[in-house]
């Protein structure tokens, strides 16, 4: 025992010896081997570039302030680790907390899964599990020194954090209700996994320039599996073929959100089951070879697939899988494809009739919905901003256990679900997910806000998207019970113009950019309109006007209300949006643009939830600005106020007129600050575009600190396409403006940091 | 592989824990303000209130029983814990600093004193937050040090005695396994003779027992 209340010294325990057999030796393999890079890494063998790709193929990411600085709203401070001068990654100090991204391929766990997760969530993170819109785990705040460990301990119940993060084929995602839905056209489950398995370090998936994001749904109509916005997407298809029913895929590449949204293209209409592994394959291998890989904002598949166009890319899969030599693999699962379900083989009972309290009378019509076996329910449990505690997870598994027969799901939509419920179990279900605070019947309403992580975590985040989250949700509970029209909205928010909380594809979407106004940067949302959420994403909307956060509630307001009071009989909130216009919206919205000066309501000048004053160091010496509005201001403001102009044409079918406004967004843009390099510049375009290089794009002064050059080399590239016959179709143009939309952005970015450094 | 099947090193079934939390309740949980927190431990970290490597300030609020506002250092985190319903702060050491057990849980209860008595200047002049000191929550997260059996359980309460001698004196105390039966070993502990003391006090008397 003890001696002196000393423990008698021991050799300390290892998990990797404690776990022994139970991990396979392929997976224990693999994580040995990351350890070893660790620790070459922590003896200078590795660069900070191979190490970071290294950590990043194992799902180990870095988080906000890993670069050891931190603003305390006051002064930027310096983060004082131990290994000061170890880094894990340019710029990335060693000690600085991460983040994991944990795989779950199609949101799949099961109850032993839940209770490890809950466990590694509790030792090496802040016992959150953070359920994320591709149906990934994240726990954050993890030492990078203890994810080899974390990771063995996720292996022993088969899950794993590679190629989580990375220039890779990541989480293969699936409709949440596969298997049990009542409009599938079959089970996308075991092709999704198929998929899964046959990619995961694959060599032919290996030398990609970015990552590829595959999505799989049992129909075409609800948004559960939102192919449209992935990489690789197929949507189930049957099709007589000799008078035998033939599963298959309408089948589709080169979507993605990001910073440029792309809806993906028809690849194949009807991609037949046993070649399915084959064609992802000659993807992987077309991507790996003529993919982008120096530039990094244009080396995503969707990328590749506008730059050939969709037929040549098809011809070259095709031409590939030609070649491909046979792997039993392609078809070895299929066998098993056919021989049922995933659910229990519980007899069903006969039901008493529930006689439901009015909470457990909410709950059933707000959170569970049908299955397409008779006798059983599919009950959804709402997750605040997709946070579960680790007690929660683990009450859960036991609740997995007694109910569902092991079948739970994470949703896009940051929620799990749960599947094959008795409807006879509903009432004793209610009862322990009560308990366990997991009853809160709001799933999929409004208030159920989709957030990334933004300034909580994120390195990107501009502004605070789960803040906002948290005071939309706050905000919509105390205006007490909505029409039912707006109830069942969708709002989502991104805390950069990277889309993580996919607000193209909201009702109501958001995403943080940042304002200098009145000689202080203010945290804004640009409102985001006009996404359909449902046919698997099937458009997505358009940023109409920025909005500084504080307003972003009374904006809420005022386009719900007008919604509600303006809609034409059963009129969608889509085709609300596009048949009053994006101006009458903006003409909504316009008064709640402007901003009061710090002295009158500071507030505006924080993000929610943080009371921090967002600034980079100009607090307090912003007297001088006054209420003067600069030329830069001026010139930006009158840019943006063109690209609104060219959603308006957009709207108006207008292709090529709405690309050409972009275009001169851009270059009014340019000329606003070349002007301030080079005083009497005029407007001729080439020269805006020279003086833009020369004193701007040339000197780096430009570049985005995280995208490089990125946003500048859309004004080139658009400028360059007004000399070789650019034609404009729906979504050369939309594209367009987005990137005329997004250079605007970088122009107001540039001109903070020149202001800052001014200011210092 | 769960903890509970940790395997025993010899006779002992506890080894040295990196991570040790211990959580002390507000007294006054109706009036705890919760969003107060999140500007509180802001300005902690603009005045470098705690020692060690003060990170960031991550909200919580909006899950149910969970950590609610959390503070979060390089060598450990500080939450307005939640769970169970019941407000309190939890301080649990993840990283750095080494010693026995006992040494260990000595560390963690000094630090979420020292925080609980921070919070109670800070609001002394308006809606004061005071501490309870007759309760205390043990959890050890450190599955393979402390493993969440019977055995360890019945081995670590005269080292939890031992420890607590130092605040306490000789005050009679009991313990109570609580949590998930699969969760991490966590001890409630109760004082059950009589004896009222402030945070001061208790800290006033760990740091005369340790001389």
């Amino acid at each position: 025992m003890t001696t002196n209340g000393r423990l008698e010294t021991s050799e300390p325990r290892q998990w990797k010896g404690t776990l022994g057999s139970l991990l396979s030796d392929k997976l224990s393999r693999e994580i040995d081997a990351f350890e070893g890079q660790i620790e070459q890494k922590r003896a200078g063998k590795l660069t900070d570039e191979v190490f970071a790709e290294m950590r990043l193929r194992r799902g180990v990411y870095g988080q906000r302030y890993d670069n050891g600085q931190r603003h305390d709203g006051v002064t930027s401070r310096e983060l004082v680790f131990p290994n000061a001068e170890l880094t894990k990654g340019p710029g990335t100090l060693w000690d600085a907390p991460g983040m994991v991204r944990i795989k779950n391929p199609f949101g799949a766990m099961t109850a032993d899964q839940m209770d490890m997760l809950a466990e590694v969530s509790e030792e090496y993170a802040d016992a959150i599990l953070h359920v994320t819109t591709r149906q990934d785990i994240q726990l954050h705040f993890v030492h990078l020194e203890e994810t080899p460990d974390l990771m063995r301990r996720l292996g022993v119940v088969g899950i794993t954090t590679h190629e989580a993060c990375g220039n890779a084929i990541r989480n293969v995602t699936a409709c949440h209700l596969a298997g049990v839905c009542t409009t599938q056209t079959f089970d996308v489950t075991p092709y999704a996994a198929a998929v899964s398995d046959f990619l995961l370090g694959h060599p032919d998936a290996q030398e990609f320039g970015r990552k590829v994001k595959p999505a799989f749904s049992g129909c075409a109509d609800r948004p559960c599996g939102l192919v449209k916005m992935h990489d690789i997407g197929g949507i189930a298809r049957i099709r007589e073929v000799d008078g035998v029913e033939r599963r298959g895929f309408e089948f589709y590449v080169g979507g993605g959100l990001g910073a440029v949204p792309h809806q993906a293209q028809l690849f194949d209409e009807f991609l037949p089951e046993e070649e399915l592994l084959p064609i992802c394959q000659s993807i992987s291998r077309v991507f790996a070879r003529l993919g982008e890989k120096d530039v990094r904002s244009r080396a995503r598949l969707k990328f590749l697939v506008a730059k050939l166009g969709i037929e040549e890319f098809r011809r070259l899969v095709l031409e590939d899988r030609e070649g491909l030599s046979e792997d039993s693999r392609w078809t070895a699962y299929l066998d098993d494809v056919h021989k049922g379900h995933d659910g229990p083989l519980w007899q069903i009972e006969t039901q008493d009739k529930l006689t439901p309290t009015p909470q457990l009378e909410k709950w059933l019509g707000a959170n569970v919905t049908q299955q397409r076996q008779p006798g059983y329910k599919v009950v959804m449990i709402y997750l605040p901003l997709g946070d579960i505690t680790a007690d929660q997870m683990r009450g859960l598994a036991d609740v997995a256990r007694r109910f569902t027969g092991d079948s739970v799901r994470m949703t896009v939509e940051q929620n799990l679900a749960l599947r094959w419920v008795r409807e006879s179990d509903l009432a004793a279900l209610h009862e322990a997910l009560n308990e366990l605070a997991l009853a809160d019947p709001r799933a999929e309403t409004i208030t159920d806000i989709t957030a990334c992580p933004g300034t909580d975590t994120c390195k990107l985040g501009i502004s605070s998207s789960r803040g906002l989250a948290r005071t939309l949700m706050e905000h919509l509970e105390e205006r007490g019970e909505l029409d039912e029209v707006v109830r069942g909205l969708r709002i989502k928010i991104s805390g950069c113009f990277n889309s993580c909380g996919q607000h193209h594809m909201a009702d109501i979407g958001f995403w943080g950019v940042s304002r200098k106004r009145n000689g202080y940067n203010v945290p804004h949302f640009q409102v985001v309109l006009g996404g359909q959420w449902a046919e698997n994403a099937g458009s997505y909307g358009l940023a109409i006007v920025a909005v500084p956060g504080r307003n972003i509630p009374a904006a809420m307001d005022r386009i719900i209300e007008y919604y509600v009071d303006e809609r034409d009989g059963d009129e969608s909130f889509q085709a609300f949006v596009t048949r009053v216009g994006k101006a009458s919206l903006r003409t909504l919205l316009q008064d709640l643009v402007e901003v009061p000066a710090y002295e009158q309501d500071p507030s505006f000048y924080s993000n929610w939830g943080d009371p921090r004053e967002f600034t980079l160091g100009d607090m307090g010496v912003g007297e001088c600005a006054g209420q003067v509005v600069s030329p830069v201001e001026f010139g930006l403001q009158a840019s943006e106020r063109e690209v609104f102009s060219a959603q308006d044409l957009l709207d108006q079918g207008d292709f090529n007129g709405a690309a050409d406004i972009a275009y001169r967004a851009m270059l009014i843009a340019a000329r606003t600050l070349a002007r301030e390099k080079e005083i009497g510049l005029g407007e001729d375009p080439e020269a805006v575009v020279a003086a833009f290089k020369t004193h701007l794009y040339d000197p780096g002064l430009f570049h985005d600190p995280f995208a490089g050059g990125k946003f500048g080399n859309y004004l080139f590239r658009v400028h360059g396409e007004r000399s070789n016959g650019f034609e404009a179709t729906p979504e050369r143009a939309r594209q367009r403006i987005e990137e005329a939309q997004l250079f605007i952005e970088a122009a107001h970015s540039y001109h903070v940091r020149t202001a800052e450094a001014v200011s210092v | 592989m769960s903890a509970q099947a940790a395997p025993e090193v010899g006779s002992r079934v506890l080894s040295e824990p990196q991570r040790v939390g211990v959580k002390v309740f507000v007294e006054d949980q109706e009036a705890f303000d919760r969003a107060r927190m999140i500007e509180v431990f802001h300005r902690w970290i603009q005045e470098d209130r705690l020692s060690g490597t003060l990170v960031d300030v991550h909200d919580y609020t909006h899950v149910p029983e969970g950590p609610g506002v959390l503070l979060v250092a390089h060598e450990w985190h500080l939450r307005t814990d939640e769970a169970g319903g019941r407000i309190g702060f939890e301080y649990e050491l993840k990283r750095e600093g080494s010693g026995t057990l006992a040494e260990r849980v000595r560390e963690a209860i000094v630090s979420v004193l020292e925080a609980a008595l921070a919070l109670e200047q800070d609001t002394a002049e308006d809606n004061p937050v005071r501490f309870a000191t007759r309760e205390m929550v043990f959890r050890f997260t450190d599955r393979l040090a402390v493993p969440a059996t019977d055995a360890a359980f019945e081995e670590i309460i005269p080292e939890l005695e031992s420890v607590l001698a130092g605040f306490y004196g000789e005050i009679p105390i009991e313990f109570e396994r609580v949590g998930h039966a699969r969760g991490p070993l966590t001890l409630h502990m109760k004082v059950v003779g009589d004896g009222e003391w402030t945070l001061d006090e208790l800290l006033n008397g760990a740091r005369s027992a340790a001389g």
